[in-house]
Order: structure tokens, then C-alpha cells, then sequence
């Protein structure tokens, strides 16, 4: 007790003070483990625990967010991309204010990290892993992170586990993202590891594989009798969707209690049919290996609040990189504070993600915290903000004459922006349908054209589904092995 | 002079009364705790540690200051016990209230009023904090480590040196002393805070680690160890101040060993909230994978077959684990099986 307390009020000073230690917000994330284990749940004020979006009053926050964004630029003076910036736009980090901000400090684009990912990091850090994007959008982003940054993560994923997803010893997680993404594998894992739950590595394999995954017993002592919680992309869930559907797979089959889907957009119907399929609970949350810690998480009424705690988040619009209006669309530019970043340092980077931002000031329980719509797409240009992804995928993954994940190519005609869609058999009662739907949902489409083969699409979106992992089981069990070299 | 037998009759039947008190206050209230944290060896320490040092400090201060550090500890400490009933205000009022009539008969010269009142006080809060510790999850192992430790420092402090003695003359009579008065006078009766809290809060813990047996047992032997002594300064047996830890201690460490000695693990305040049994049957979990490793399969089972097992009997096959369970639950089997392979 006495030590918890010391604990978060040495948290509390360090985050005033500037410099974060690991080894408090480690032991902080062991005296909340410890706590789920006697009491089941934290006990009253939670919300004042580490990325637990507590009520900040507006001025301190202000303050704050002020001497944090200061303390940032100060550390990023020492990188090479910013010091050689801040030498040609004339930007003192001890003088700037948030109203400054903007107006001095130059975003930082995706390509500028891609183009040289050396040149953002701090020489006085020790670099010790490299975490790279999917790249979906072209190659990938690479970033570098310091073993003091990864503590950091760990220790409030591990709260955020406890707290948010309710993680406990008798849970079994399924993670089936990428094994290749080793910053989301190696933070889950240990995140796991100390709360005592279990992990199974699923990757990104065959569906049809990771459905039996789940639904195998596990035997085990202690531990539920199958796989708990599901975690990965949305398309990989769509994936796993179609699968469960197409075998005739039913609920009963899983033990699955809940679904925690990232990366990607995850729509309603998508949501809904995966509840269907795996009688779990599906949710989502934004985050984003470039801007770690900072991320955001819904509110009841759909919010994504952004807590100031991990970074400054600005909501600016996609072309002109201006504050957006209310009602507009926008993309998120993040500015991770360099108490929890001290490796590789980003100063306002244009994530692309697309949020609205609101038309009235939020009422819900975090009113008080940074809201916008939840992630709409990704910025690829003026079609990606006449006809979002999220409006897409909702169209086409609420028809389930489509096949999942959903392929389309949205290219500007003409007459306006056409959808094509890859289908099982093109019929004119399905394009009857999508386009009445699409009439229903306000998309601005000059038409739909349907594709029974998916190669016939003008361009196709990579999605993380597509990042797939072999394995031997399938072709063993067909016997279609034709040799070894063993 | 030796007390007479009404106030150390009613000393005992006192410190029944609040023991029960404090196990409906247990069983019917759940208090507010911190977001984080559970009672650590470091917290025994530090609480021996503040044990020790706090009446040697105190004996080096005003008797104003240490009334005023007392009345502030004293007023948290019913606001924090009244809080669940009447709210978290109206408990402050009633605290403010109460402690404030306190220090008024002091300063009035009321002494009989100061001691009755503070009386109130300490019974409202003593019964809060029990609860505070018990409910925050403190082990009836830590508990008895701690018995321990007090029955050696209560040896010291008030049978071998004059600490304790010298405290007690200097706080006699102050608001918010910790000491429960229950007869004044020449032959005085009265019981320490420590004792106090010691007696109300092992049943808590006891109930909450081993189950409600050991919580009445804990009670009962509470209320044997003050009638006993009582009993013992009637007989003028003892004649002086007397260390109740001393006995007290040894007794909390005695009952702890024994319940542990009958295989009774300690649960945690989830596990007593849920009302888990104290007893638990283990699960063979290694006889149900022993079983299911014995069931001889049907010569039709191909080699690699995966096979979903439940008791002695196969209740779906499949090409993986998966297939096996779904098998199985396609032949109408609910349970999840337990599989191996053919």
C-alpha cells in the first residue's frame, strides 16, 4: 500500500518534472496485477492511473501540454532532421506557446521518417529495436526504439490490458497479427506474461487454420478451455469471418470472450457479423507504432478521445494542414512527448488516418478530453475524402454476397468516383442492391461495377490479411506434399 | 488499588460488543479503496517502523500538538467509517461535530464528558479502520507476522522500559487520546488503540482468509484473552499495567498456524466477496488427461486422427484439435472434451 502510493506520486512528479522512469510505471503495472489478483478489479479513481483518461483541470492541462511540447522540441533539437530544421525556420523551443506551435513548428510527413528513419533519432539514446509498419500504403515506415521506451510501452500496455480489456490469469489470448510485427508481438506478450495470462502466437495464417486454433481445447491448469481473446487487424478478422461462415462454424464452437481489433478500420457491419460468428464482444482502439504511447479509446458514445497524458494531438485538415473545422474532415497529427519518447523523436507527424472532427462540443464522459469521429479512412488524396474507406467497407462488408475481406478499387471517372468490387458472381440483384445501399449511406459514387475476378480490379488496397503466413498443415493433411529434404 | 469487577466485566462485554459491531460493519459495507495497491511485508515494516517511533515521538512533543495530531487522525477516521451510511459530507459534519464537542468538554474542564466522548470517537473509529485493513486485503499471515512483532515491542515497551507507561500519563485526559476509558477514578479500566485494533480486526481477517469458523474463533478467543486478564486484575494477579499483546499476540500467531496447519489456504477479498469455499477439492486434472490417454480407440481411428475425449468415451474425431471439439459438438457434446491424437 505504502509503496503503491509512493509509486504513483513519484509517476505523477516525474511526468511534471519531465522524465518519466520505467522502472515507477513497471512498478506501478505490478502493484495493478497484484491489485486484479486480491480485489478482481482497481480500486475507486482508476482513471488517475496512467492512460486512463482522467479529468485534467484545462488550465494545468494547458500547462502542461505547453512545458511537455517544449521539453520535446528541446530533446528533438538534438536529431538531425530537427536540429537542421530548426536552424532554417528559426524555431526556439523555450519560447514557444501553444498558439506558436502551429504556427512555428512544421509538420513532419510519413515520407521524411520512411526516407531516413536515422535522422529522428537521439544520439543520446540506445537504439535496441526496430519496429516497422505493414506498409500497406507503399513501403514500410521503420522506427527505432530504445529499451527504456519499449519498459514504457510494456508497463502501460500491461495497464491498459488489466484495466480496458479486463485481462486476468485464466485468459488465453489468440494473437494472430503479423509475426513479423514484433513491437505489437513483443509488447503483448510481455504484457501477458505479467499479468499471467497466456499467449498463443496465431499469426496471420490460414483462416481456415486459426479458426481450428480456436476452437481447440486447451487442457490446461488454471487457464480457460480455449482461447479467450482474440487480437489483430480488421481485415484478418473479416478474414477469419468469412471462413467461420463459409465451414459452417457456430459461436458454441469458441470460447472466445472478446475481440480486440487494430490497424484498420473496423466498421459496424463488420463488428456485428463478427459478434455473429464468434459470440464475442469486437472492439477496436487507435494506435499506431510510429506515435507510441499516444493513442486514443472510445467513449459510450463512439468518441475516440485522445488523453494529453502520452502527446499532443492536433486535428488539422488533410490539405492544408490548417486546424480543421467543425464537421470536417481532418487528419490526426501527433507529437508523442518526449518523457515517453527518447529514441526516435517525431514533432507534429501526419499520421494520414482521417477523423471528423466534431460539429458540437462532446457530453459524453470524457467531454473534457480531445474527441473526433472514429478513424475514417486514410488520406490518399481528395477521392479519400469525397468517398472515405469506412463508408466503402461498411457498403460492402453489410452485403454478404460480397466476398470478406472486401476488394475494391475506387478510381475518379467521369461522372464521378467508381467503385469496383470484387465478387463471387456478379448478378444484377447484388448491384441492385449495393447501389441502393450506397444511395441510403450518402456515398457520392457515379456508379458500382462489379468483378468476379479480383485481378480485374484497376488497383487493388493491400490489406494486413494479405500478409500471410505458411504453414504445412494443410498441404500435409491433402497429401499434396511431394518430397522433403529431410 | 484493584479495579472492581462491574468495569472490567463491562471492559469484556465492550470489546464484544465492537467486535461483533465491526463484523456487520464487514459483512454489510464495502469501503472505498486506491486504484492500486495490496498490503506488502514492506507495509508491516513501515507500520511497526511509525508503531515504535510514534509514542517516543509524541512523549518529545506539546500535549497540544499531539491532541491536535490525534484529533486530525480521529476525525478521518470516522468520516471514513460513517461515509457508507450517511455520505461522505454529512459523515465530515458529524465527524467535525463530534470531535469538536470533544475538544470542547477538554477545554470546558469536563473530564468524564472528554472521556465519553472520546470514547465514541475511538469506538466509530476503530471499528472503520479494522474494516479499512481487513477490506484492503491485508493476510491473516501478515496480520499474525505483525502480531509478532507487537507482542515483542509491547513486551518492551510496557513491561521492560517505561515507554509506554510514560505515554499513557501524558496523554491521560487529552481529546482523542488512544486509549478506550471505561471506568475513571482510582482504580481506573481502560484499553489501548493498539489492543483494540488488534482484537476487532483479526476475526475480520481471519473470516475473510479461512472462512467464517475462524472468524467466530478469532471473536471468541478476542473476548476469552480480555476476560482473562479482566479476570486476573480482579484476582490481583496483575496489578499494573498490563501489555494485552502480549497474550493477545501469540494467541492471533497460534490461531494462524493452526488453520494453516489444517490445509486452509488463504483467499483473497475476491475470492470471500464471491464467497469461494476455503476448502477447495483440487481438481485432478491429471487423472482426466490420464483417462483420456487410456481410452482405447476404435481400430477404425486412422493414425494422426484427432480425437475429442470426455470421460472414457469418444465423442468426435477430426484431422486437428479444432475439428475434434467441433466434432464433438456436433454430436451433441456441450462440454469442452479433452483431445489427443490417434
Amino acid at each position: 500500500m505504502f509503496g503503491s502510493a509512493f509509486n504513483q506520486m513519484r509517476y505523477g512528479v516525474d511526468a511534471v518534472l519531465g522524465r518519466v522512469r520505467p522502472e515507477v510505471l513497471t512498478r506501478i503495472s505490478r502493484d495493478l496485477v497484484a491489485t486484479l489478483d486480491e480485489f478482481g478489479a482497481p480500486g475507486d479513481d482508476s482513471a488517475l492511473l496512467p492512460g486512463q483518461q482522467g479529468a485534467v483541470d484545462p488550465e494545468v492541462r494547458r500547462t502542461m501540454t505547453t512545458r511537455s511540447l517544449r521539453a520535446t522540441a528541446r530533446s528533438a533539437t538534438r536529431t538531425a532532421y530537427y536540429r537542421q530544421l530548426f536552424e532554417v525556420s528559426g524555431v526556439r523551443p523555450e519560447e514557444l506557446t501553444l498558439e506558436s506551435w502551429q504556427q512555428q513548428v512544421p509538420v513532419t510527413p510519413k515520407r521524411a521518417l520512411r526516407g531516413m528513419p536515422a535522422a529522428f533519432v537521439s544520439p543520446q539514446s540506445n537504439p535496441v529495436l526496430m519496429a516497422s509498419t505493414t506498409g500497406t500504403t507503399g513501403s514500410p515506415t521503420t522506427v527505432w526504439f530504445s529499451a527504456d521506451e519499449l519498459e514504457i510501452i510494456v508497463a502501460l500496455s500491461t495497464v491498459a490490458f488489466g484495466i480496458t480489456e479486463g485481462l486476468r490469469p485464466r485468459h488465453v489470448i489468440g494473437h494472430a497479427t503479423s509475426s513479423r510485427a514484433t513491437l505489437p508481438l513483443l509488447v503483448v506478450a510481455e504484457s501477458t506474461r505479467r499479468i499471467g495470462a497466456a499467449l498463443v502466437q496465431l499469426g496471420t495464417i490460414d483462416p481456415a487454420l486459426a479458426l481450428e486454433r480456436l476452437a481447440a481445447p486447451l487442457n490446461l491448469p488454471g487457464k480457460s478451455p480455449q482461447i479467450t481473446m482474440l487480437t489483430g487487424s480488421a481485415s484478418y478478422l473479416a478474414a477469419l469471418v468469412a471462413a467461420a461462415e463459409r465451414d459452417g462454424w457456430k459461436a458454441a464452437d469458441f470460447g472466445l470472450e472478446s475481440i480486440q481489433v487494430g490497424g484498420e478500420v473496423l466498421t459496424e457491419a463488420l463488428r456485428l457479423r463478427a459478434q455473429e460468428a464468434f459470440g464475442a464482444e469486437v472492439s477496436s482502439a487507435y494506435l499506431m507504432t510510429e506515435i507510441m504511447p499516444v493513442g486514443a479509446a472510445y467513449c459510450t458514445e463512439r468518441h475516440l478521445h485522445y488523453p494529453a497524458e502520452f502527446g499532443h494531438v492536433e486535428l488539422l485538415d488533410p490539405q492544408t494542414l490548417e486546424p480543421a473545422a467543425p464537421g470536417a474532415i481532418a487528419t490526426l497529427v501527433i507529437t508523442p512527448y518526449s518523457q515517453y519518447r527518447r529514441c526516435t523523436l517525431l514533432l507534429r507527424y501526419v499520421t494520414g488516418d482521417l477523423v471528423r472532427v466534431p460539429e458540437t462540443a462532446p457530453t459524453c464522459e470524457f467531454a473534457d478530453i480531445l474527441a473526433s469521429s472514429d478513424v475514417i479512412g486514410r488520406f490518399s488524396g481528395p477521392l479519400s475524402l469525397d468517398v472515405p474507406t469506412r463508408s466503402v467497407l461498411e457498403l460492402l462488408e453489410s452485403e454478404r454476397a460480397v466476398p470478406l475481406p472486401a476488394r475494391y478499387s475506387l478510381v475518379e471517372d467521369r461522372g464521378g468516383p467508381l467503385l469496383h468490387v470484387a465478387v463471387d458472381r456478379a448478378t444484377p440483384a447484388l448491384l441492385g442492391r449495393l447501389e441502393d445501399r450506397a444511395t441510403l449511406l450518402g456515398l457520392p459514387l457515379a456508379g458500382i461495377v462489379l468483378h468476379e475476378d479480383v485481378a480485374d480490379l484497376p488497383t487493388t488496397v493491400p490489406l494486413r490479411a494479405d500478409l500471410r503466413e505458411h504453414t504445412f498443415e494443410l498441404s500435409a493433411r491433402n497429401n499434396t506434399l511431394t518430397g522433403s529434404r529431410t | 488499588m484493584t479495579p472492581g469487577p462491574l468495569p472490567l466485566a463491562a471492559a469484556t462485554v465492550f470489546v464484544a460488543l465492537l467486535i461483533t459491531a465491526a463484523s456487520a460493519y464487514f459483512a454489510r459495507v464495502e469501503l472505498p479503496r486506491p486504484p492500486i495497491g495490496t498490503y506488502q511485508r514492506s507495509d508491516i515494516v513501515v507500520m511497526s517502523v511509525i508503531l515504535i517511533v510514534a509514542p517516543l515521538g509524541y512523549l518529545s512533543l506539546p500535549r497540544d500538538v499531539v491532541a491536535t495530531i490525534f484529533g486530525v487522525v480521529m476525525l478521518s477516521a470516522v468520516q471514513l467509517t460513517l461515509a457508507p451510511f450517511i455520505g461522505g459530507r454529512a459523515a465530515l459534519a458529524s465527524g467535525v461535530v463530534l470531535c469538536g464537542a470533544t475538544a470542547a468538554a477538554w477545554l470546558l474542564h469536563r473530564p468524564g464528558l472528554t472521556a465519553g466522548l472520546n470514547d465514541a470517537v475511538l469506538t466509530i473509529a476503530v471499528v472503520g479502520v479494522a474494516n479499512l485493513w481487513a477490506q484492503g486485503g491485508i493476510r491473516a499471515g501478515q496480520l499474525a507476522a505483525f502480531a509478532f512483532l507487537l507482542t515483542g515491542y509491547d513486551l518492551v515497551a510496557t513491561g521492560l522500559t517505561t515507554v509506554m507507561t510514560r505515554f499513557a500519563t501524558e496523554v491521560q485526559g487529552l481529546p482523542f487520546a488512544p486509549v478506550l476509558v471505561i471506568a475513571q477514578g482510582r482504580a481506573p479500566v481502560s484499553i489501548g488503540l493498539g489492543d483494540l485494533l488488534m482484537l476487532l480486526l483479526f476475526p475480520l481477517t481471519a473470516a475473510k482468509a479461512f472462512g467464517r469458523l475462524a472468524g467466530q474463533v478469532a471473536a471468541v478467543a478476542g473476548i476469552a484473552v480480555t476476560a482473562v486478564v479482566a479476570l486476573l486484575f480482579w484476582l490481583n494477579v496483575l496489578g499494573t499495567t498490563v501489555p494485552l499483546l502480549t497474550v493477545l499476540g501469540p494467541v492471533i500467531v497460534g490461531q494462524y498456524l493452526l488453520w494453516r496447519r489444517l490445509g486452509r489456504r488463504e483467499r483473497s477479498v475476491l475470492e470471500w466477496r464471491s464467497g469461494a469455499p476455503v476448502v477447495t477439492a483440487p481438481v485432478d486434472r491429471l487423472a482426466v488427461l490420464e483417462a483420456a490417454g487410456r481410452v482405447v480407440l476404435d481400430m477404425g481411428v486412422t493414425e494422426g486422427t484427432w480425437v475429442a475425449i470426455d470421460r472414457d468415451r469418444v465423442v468426435g474425431t477430426g484431422p486437428s484439435p479444432g475439428l475434434a471439439h467441433r466434432s464433438a459438438r456436433r454430436n451433441g457434446h456441450g462440454a469442452v472434451p479433452v483431445v489427443r491424437q490417434a
